[in-house]
């Protein structure tokens, strides 16, 4: 009975994740497309530090990642009228969002630009003030590791196609279910399972044998 | 998050089941618990890679950035219906805007072209009306040619009527 009881909750719990908040989203986004500015204020809060961090995945870089944020939300602001409701709300940022940061990403201007892995430095030649997730102090050597570790992932990422990084990043980073990120990228649930997993694939197999490395033994 | 807690969610965690803080707990887990990543698979490893990356903070500047340039762009009250500037109505009144300026300056470069022309170019046309009268007049014109050489004519008579003396 106490079994019982403990996995309905967790199911609860699990199901229940996201979807009251996309519930709540598509609701601001009906009240902002009937002229209501304080919806769309609430939705710009709710969801800066998600879009300004998927912008940072394809860009490393502060500036540039907010600048695409901005023009997101500023094309939110100028696409509601575009909005319907049947379309979940995140699956709707989302795709505009990855549209932004590909135009990004395939100008000749930023590849000119982007640094290559060897530019790390152990006197720190990089202008972001990062988050640590793990742990409470960080000293200056930890926060070289962190930037390594990162430069490590960031070469991985970027060395696998570019679909299958978009579903991983939306998947795994965004947090965006598999009927949602088929919606940011117009497919099936089932290839974006497939992307996915190979995706994986391919970053197990230059990551593995740095693993060990990367985690606390 | 304990390894008990963490081992029953792994299955959820594996086939994307898994969002929000749950999520976040479960990877903060196996990254810190060797024995709980001890039976995952490489491809498996791969779920933890968010917290093992680095993520930002958007910085403070960046909210009112983002609405001065919003407020550049579209000054709309509140309360009242947004995107003025990308409503259809709007695009139409910017578009005929701009076809009855085209209209206006394709007017004024076609009359500063004609105007500026000589009046040499400007065909002269009292020749043609003089023409055009004389075709009118024509049967005046023969009456006046008889007339005149009424003379002739009757010498003509003359000779035609001499009695032939051969």
């Amino acid at each position: 009975m106490e079994a019982a009881l403990y996995w309905s909750s967790v199911i609860d719990m699990v199901e229940d994740t996201g979807a009251e908040v996309l519930d709540l989203d598509a609701q601001l986004m009906l009240r902002f497309k009937n002229g209501d500015r304080s919806a769309f204020d609430r939705l710009f809060t709710k969801h800066t530090r998600s879009i300004v961090n998927f912008a940072y995945r394809f860009v490393r870089n502060r500036e540039i990642a907010e600048e695409l944020a901005q023009e997101v939300f500023l094309k939110v602001y100028e696409n509601a009228a575009g909005y319907s409701a049947r379309a979940k709300f995140t699956s709707w940022l989302y795709t505009i969002a990855t549209n932004v940061c590909l135009n990004e990403i395939r100008k000749p201007q930023f590849r000119a630009r982007h640094q290559p892995l060897e530019y790390l430095r152990p006197d720190g030649g990089r202008d972001e003030e990062m988050k640590i997730e793990i742990g409470t102090t960080v000293g200056p050597d930890t926060i070289f590791e962190r930037q390594a570790i990162a430069a490590v992932i960031k070469d991985a990422l970027e060395r696998i196609p570019e679909k299958q990084r978009i579903a991983f990043i939306l998947n795994k980073y965004q947090e965006l279910s598999y009927a949602e990120v088929a919606e940011v990228l117009d497919s099936t649930e089932k290839a974006v399972k497939s992307l996915i997993h190979r995706a994986k694939e391919a970053l197990a197999e230059r990551l593995q044998p740095l693993m060990s490395e990367l985690l606390p033994k | 998050m304990n390894c008990q807690r963490t081992q029953d969610l792994l299955e959820f965690l594996l086939d994307g089941r898994l969002q929000g803080e749950v999520l976040r707990q479960v990877r903060k887990h196996i990254v810190s618990c060797p024995a709980c990543r001890s039976g995952l698979s490489p491809q498996d490893m791969m779920e933890i890679l968010p917290v093992l990356d680095e993520s930002i903070e958007p910085s403070e500047g960046f909210s009112p950035r983002f609405y001065a340039a919003l407020d550049g762009r579209h000054r709309t009250e509140p309360g009242k219906k947004p995107q003025p500037a990308s409503s259809k109505s709007m695009r139409i009144l910017i578009w005929s805007k701009g076809l009855v300026a085209a209209g206006v300056l394709a007017v004024l470069v076609a009359a500063g072209i004609y105007f500026r022309q000589s009046p040499s170019r400007i065909p002269d046309t009292s020749a043609v009306f003089y023409e055009l009268e004389v075709t009118e007049n024509l049967a005046f014109f023969e009456d006046m040619e008889l007339i005149e050489n009424l003379e002739l004519f009757e010498d003509l008579d003359t000779i035609e009527n001499l009695p032939q003396t051969y």
